[in-house]
């Protein structure tokens, strides 16, 4: 099994979305903290900038992390992806378990021109995320070739 | 029947009229003491009732028009068999075709309530294997029964005609026990009794326990005295005896529930289908094809785990979409007999590795171990924050201490059970999975069922060389994802292979 590593627009693409969820976190939590009048409490002073603290140590390292750990494979059996910071993640999707393919972008996806592929069998879905376009599409032409073949094989078999 | 386009029975139009009268009496009966309060006031006349007749007719009339529209969707409706298709047609201002394709349904149930018992008609459900309707039922109508029993005929035979693996298992010899029909016994009422008191859930358990040695507790600190408890004037009196009924008949009503539902159980095997039948005023009748059951889930409550009994229930789309469809295979039963019976009516699911102990590999204890630390600390924190902000010491007061350490002592022996009951291990021809602490579950999922593994770790596992993960099965939403304990990387490289085989 070939594992392959993302493109270098990946890592700018999860720095881009880690930051943005960070700032509307803490941009929450601020305005709920000042609403409330949270920050009279000492104790919440500090909660408030011991999750402030981590959220930012979060935001310079998960994404760095997260690229160098993420790799994928697709090979005539299955598709391999792993993925994690603190906790990593791998799944094994065999091919001859596919029923469908999506492909999807949302917008700072776009931004860097990255898609994910959604694979989806009887029992759920799996993603591999922050793809090249060019590689999607590939990715997904090929799957679309493997399932098919796949289904003949299924046919011919019962006929 | 092929190709012969036939309709429900007349019948569901009176019960779906009837329903939305019976919902409207359920509403007024609600509003009842208003009612009362109208019709007994001194100022009432009965010549006053005749400003209420605009509205008795409003009310007739819409439901003499909502007897028109289900009459309508009645009679432009059609059932039939297309081919290797079974078709429902609604030719009405929105109209619909849903064809189903007879090779994928997952079971067929023939089902019936107290009103369809005495119309002699039959609610035939059908369930196709998919993973987008798992949680609801494809097909519901009702038919005479008469052709409620033909359709479910012909419907297994041509399920049977259309998959040619069939043919091959009637005809391999070593299979060949099971074809033939076993002899049909009936759970006796004290069968049933039995299950459902071994069915007591841990919640209940753990409720009682903290009204066993709770109240006393309390006594012996002086937070409750008897006067507490004594009614004071009658009123009271009332209202607390009222309490004390509504709590009796609720459990009451959840134990009859139960007695009522699994009222004449009986499972048998036909063939290459399960037939399972139960209920008392809703009878249920599936028959379910082997080859769509997609786990078998063996499960032991806290009652049953200490008496040694089990029972066993089905994964398998179209079991348990509605609060009356129970998957169950076996009623709560002795393990010696639980085991027996599973191997006659069962014996793809072999039982034989469940005897056995199985270990978790090496480093399990320790990851348990630190995870559990952990979630103390957690919990720790939780409390002493709680102190801060609430500017009360409460470690001071000593029913505070007896409540803190009895809620740690029990999350440590749920952590103590759980691993000593969690388990993952891989078996001839399926993966075993056992979970639970005070309860026990085990799963056995053949591996050609499952549709794809994620395995999880840590760096505290990682270090050990274990890992955890799921596997996702076609299943409802609650049983799709089923989690596995600890596994060597050996054991999964075991199981990866296994499945691309």
């Amino acid at each position: 099994m070939k594992l392959k590593k993302l493109n270098k627009k990946a890592l700018y693409c999860m720095y881009a979305a880690t930051a943005f969820s960070t700032i509307i976190a803490i941009s929450i939590l601020t305005i709920s903290g000042l609403y409330f009048s949270l920050f009279s409490q000492p104790f919440l002073k500090i909660v408030y900038f011991v999750i402030l603290a981590l959220s930012l140590i979060n935001l310079f390292i998960s994404p760095f992390f997260r690229y160098r750990r993420y790799r994928y494979s697709i090979d005539d059996e299955c598709i391999y992806i792993r993925e994690g910071y603190i906790f990593i993640t791998e799944n094994i999707v065999p091919l001859e378990r596919l029923h469908k393919l999506d492909m999807a972008q949302g917008p700072i996806d776009r931004f860097f021109g990255l898609t994910k592929v959604t694979v989806t069998t009887a029992g759920g879905d799996a993603t591999i995320c922050f793809l090249e376009r060019e590689t999607a599409l590939s990715i997904a032409d090929s799957l679309k070739r493997k399932i098919n073949t796949i289904a003949q094989e299924e046919n011919h078999d019962e006929q | 029947m092929t190709n012969n386009k036939m309709r429900c029975h007349f019948s569901i139009i009176i019960e779906k009229t009837a329903g939305i009268f019976i919902f409207c009496i359920i509403l007024a009966l609600s509003d009842l003491d208003s009612i009362l309060d109208i019709l007994t006031s001194p100022d009432f006349q009965l010549a006053d009732l005749k400003e209420m007749l605009p509205f008795l007719l409003g009310f007739f009339g819409c439901l003499l028009l909502i007897f028109g529209y289900h009459f309508l969707v009645w009679r432009k409706t059609f059932i039939y068999i297309d081919g290797d298709s079974f078709v429902v047609e609604r030719n009405t201002l929105n109209r619909k075709k849903s064809t189903f394709s007879i090779s994928s349904i997952a079971n067929i149930n023939l089902e019936r309530n107290a009103f369809e018992l005495l119309l002699g008609t039959y609610r035939l459900k059908l369930d196709t294997d998919s993973l987008s309707t798992a949680d609801s039922t494809d097909v519901s109508i009702v038919l005479s029964a008469q052709k409620a029993h033909a359709l479910k005929k012909e419907l297994l035979t041509l399920m049977k005609k259309d998959d040619p693996a069939d043919l091959n298992e009637i005809s391999d010899p070593a299979k060949s026990d099971c074809t033939a029909e076993t002899s049909v016994s009936y759970a006796s009422l004290k069968e049933v009794l039995s299950h459902c008191f071994f069915n007591l859930s841990t919640r209940l358990l753990f409720l009682t326990l903290i009204v066993i040695i709770g109240i006393p507790l309390l006594f012996y600190l002086g937070k409750l005295s008897l006067g507490d408890i004594l009614p004071q004037n009658d009123s009271n009196f009332m209202r607390r005896l009222l309490t004390i009924l509504i709590l009796v008949f609720t459990y009451g009503y959840s134990l009859l529930k139960q007695l009522f539902c699994f009222y004449h159980f009986s499972c048998f095997r036909q063939g290459d289908s399960l037939i399972i039948r139960y209920g008392f005023l809703r009878k249920q009748d599936f028959t379910i094809p082997i080859k769509r059951i997609n786990a078998l889930q063996i499960i032991q409550p806290p009652l049953a785990r200490l008496t040694g009994r089990m029972e066993a229930r089905l994964i398998c789309i179209g079991l348990g979409d509605s609060d009356t469809e129970k998957p169950q295979l076996t009623l709560c039963m002795k393990k010696k007999d639980f085991y027996k019976h599973i191997k006659e009516l069962l014996p793809e699911f072999s039982t034989e590795s469940l005897q056995t102990v199985h270990k978790l590999p090496k480093g399990s204890g320790a990851v348990s171990l630190l995870s559990c630390i952990c979630s103390l600390l957690l919990i720790h924190i939780g409390v002493v924050t709680a102190g801060f902000i609430f500017k009360e010491n409460l470690f001071d007061e000593l029913f505070f201490i007896i409540c803190y350490s009895t809620i740690v002592s029990l999350y440590i022996l749920y952590n103590l059970l759980h691993y000593f009951t969690m388990g993952t291990w891989l078996d001839k021809e399926h993966l075993v999975l056992q979970d639970g602490a005070y309860s026990k579950q085990i799963w056995l999922i053949p591996y050609h069922k499952i549709q794809f593994v994620t395995y999880r770790q840590n760096f505290i596992s990682h270090r050990f060389g274990i890992l955890k993960g799921y596997i996702n099965i076609l299943a409802s939403m609650g049983n799709s994802m089923l989690f596995f304990s600890f596994i060597s990387e050996e054991k999964k490289q075991k199981l990866n292979h296994i499945l691309l085989e």
